[in-house]
């Protein structure tokens, strides 16, 4: 018992590696259930008119990239097919190239950088700075990430605050984040406000959500590959969350092994 | 298998098993990755820096004539004083002001949208006539907020039915905590496979 309850961590890591790796090069096909919210967030990106207007709030750096990003590429997808305009800010300093790579596939197809997607860049400041961004869009970013002046972008046409977009999206990934929109921006200016959380978030979100400070909510990666199943466009995360499963059973399988050779240990010591 | 040619990729993927290298053993390789890390993450973080301060200080003073920015700008400027020990007294003035402002904002959001809305959220009929699931959530939510709330008060004797009530609130912490930690768990699952996607897609071509 003593050799379980003192496992080398190696072990668990080549079990880990091991049980994440085979599915990801070949998939099972393990069944995905769609959750209700994630329902409600198609629903509601799906409602979305030709030529409304969406603003995202990247906040989330390449370090969390991997648990929120396949959302952020699969609504942008979503909103692109259906001629959603969409501008995109960060509060996060490495976010502009995250959404230069976002936007980068839709330039190459030819939609136009201006009219149907702007990048506003990073804006410093966290919670204060998404507080004046909120009520001041225009004059808080002042110019694009690629240096033009926002009175000269197509799309952004009397725009002056966060409610002139027909939903806010917060990809959280760390604060400045989910928190900070509804403290500094919704709860003053009652706006529409939707996010995309990664999954160690989830339950420090989820009051906003229950209390319907936010209009709906996509958790992590998983979040992500529901999306992408009901846009009928399956993808990286559908494809890794065969993977994803796997490592669940590999963490429940040494939670129970754990506590078996506890309990024993502790029997063996009352003896 | 189809390796790749890009030779970003190929720094992605030798940056990200040099990294993961650590888990066994420490060694060299790591340690220049997490160098070079950090480096080039100080380096961009230093250009953001100097693009904000153009496009939102500077530029709006010498283009539209906007000289009530130069406050903010030598308040800036003043943090950096705390280098020099003569004058580093001068840099309490900023951090004043950005802990006066933080603390004010922060204050009005959390109160009126955190703590007002949240508890507003929680005032819910415990019966919902034609409706049993929200009848059984809303018992759970009320009663749950009670006894959670019990066990943080330490001003009564916890005995009798208040020591069941602990009880209880004790459980659905611990319930919320094994929560907490299931989405841990997925969540570093998600990044392991974010690498492995890099490593075993973008790199080896394997999938």
């Amino acid at each position: 018992m003593s050799f379980l309850q003192n496992m080398d961590r190696r072990i668990i890591y080549i079990f880990m590696l091991l049980l994440v790796s085979i599915p990801l090069i070949k998939p099972l096909g393990i069944p995905i259930e769609i959750n209700y919210m994630t329902q409600e967030v198609y629903d509601m990106m799906d409602s979305l008119q030709p030529g409304d207007r969406v603003l995202f709030s990247i906040n989330y750096d390449p370090t969390s990239a991997p648990d929120i990003h396949p959302q952020a590429v699969i609504v942008l997808r979503h909103l692109m097919q259906k001629g959603v305009k969409v501008a995109m800010v960060t509060f996060s300093a490495s976010g502009p190239n995250i959404v230069e790579q976002l936007i980068l596939p839709y330039e190459q197809e030819g939609k136009v950088y201006g009219e149907d997607f702007v990048n506003l860049g990073f804006i410093a400041g966290g919670e204060t700075a998404i507080r004046n961004f909120g009520r001041d869009i225009i004059g808080t970013a002042k110019a694009d990430y690629r240096g033009a002046n926002l009175n000269s972008i197509p799309m952004l046409q009397d725009i002056v605050d966060a409610r002139d977009f027909e939903l806010v999206y917060v990809f959280h990934g760390y604060n400045p984040g989910v928190q900070e929109w509804v403290r500094q921006v919704q709860g003053a200016l009652n706006i529409n406000l939707v996010a995309g959380v990664v999954m160690v978030s989830v339950p420090e979100v989820m009051p906003f959500f229950t209390s319907g400070q936010i209009a709906g909510m996509l958790q992590g990666l998983r979040g992500a590959a529901e999306y992408e199943l009901l846009l009928g466009q399956p993808g990286s995360a559908v494809a890794k969350m065969d993977a994803q499963s796997l490592g669940h059973l590999v963490i429940i399988f040494f939670v129970i092994v754990g506590n078996i050779a506890f309990f024993l240990e502790k029997k063996n010591a009352k003896k | 298998m189809n390796i790749s040619s890009n030779p970003w990729v190929w720094i992605a993927a030798l940056g990200s098993i040099a990294i993961f290298s650590s888990m066994f053993k420490d060694n060299p390789f790591y340690r220049a990755a997490e160098h070079i890390f950090v480096g080039s993450g100080a380096g961009y973080a230093l250009t953001q820096a100097y693009r904000n301060i153009t496009i939102q200080g500077w530029r709006p003073m010498s283009d539209d004539g906007r000289f009530i920015l130069i406050i903010p700008l030598i308040l800036g400027v003043l943090l950096y004083t705390r280098f020099f020990r003569k004058i580093e007294w001068m840099s309490r003035w900023s951090m004043s002001f950005l802990i006066g402002v933080g603390t004010g904002i922060a204050i009005y959001g959390v109160y009126n949208s955190q703590l007002v809305a949240q508890l507003r959220a929680t005032m819910v009929p415990l019966f919902v006539a034609g409706n049993a699931a929200a009848t059984r959530d809303n018992i759970i939510l009320v009663f749950g907020v009670i006894a959670v709330l019990l066990y943080f008060l330490f001003t009564v004797q916890v005995k009798g039915p208040v020591k069941h009530a602990t009880s209880v609130g004790r459980v659905l912490m611990m319930i919320t905590f094994g929560v907490s930690f299931g989405n841990v768990v997925m969540g570093r699952i998600s990044l392991l496979l974010g690498v492995l996607e890099t490593v075993y897609g973008k790199w080896l071509g394997l999938f």
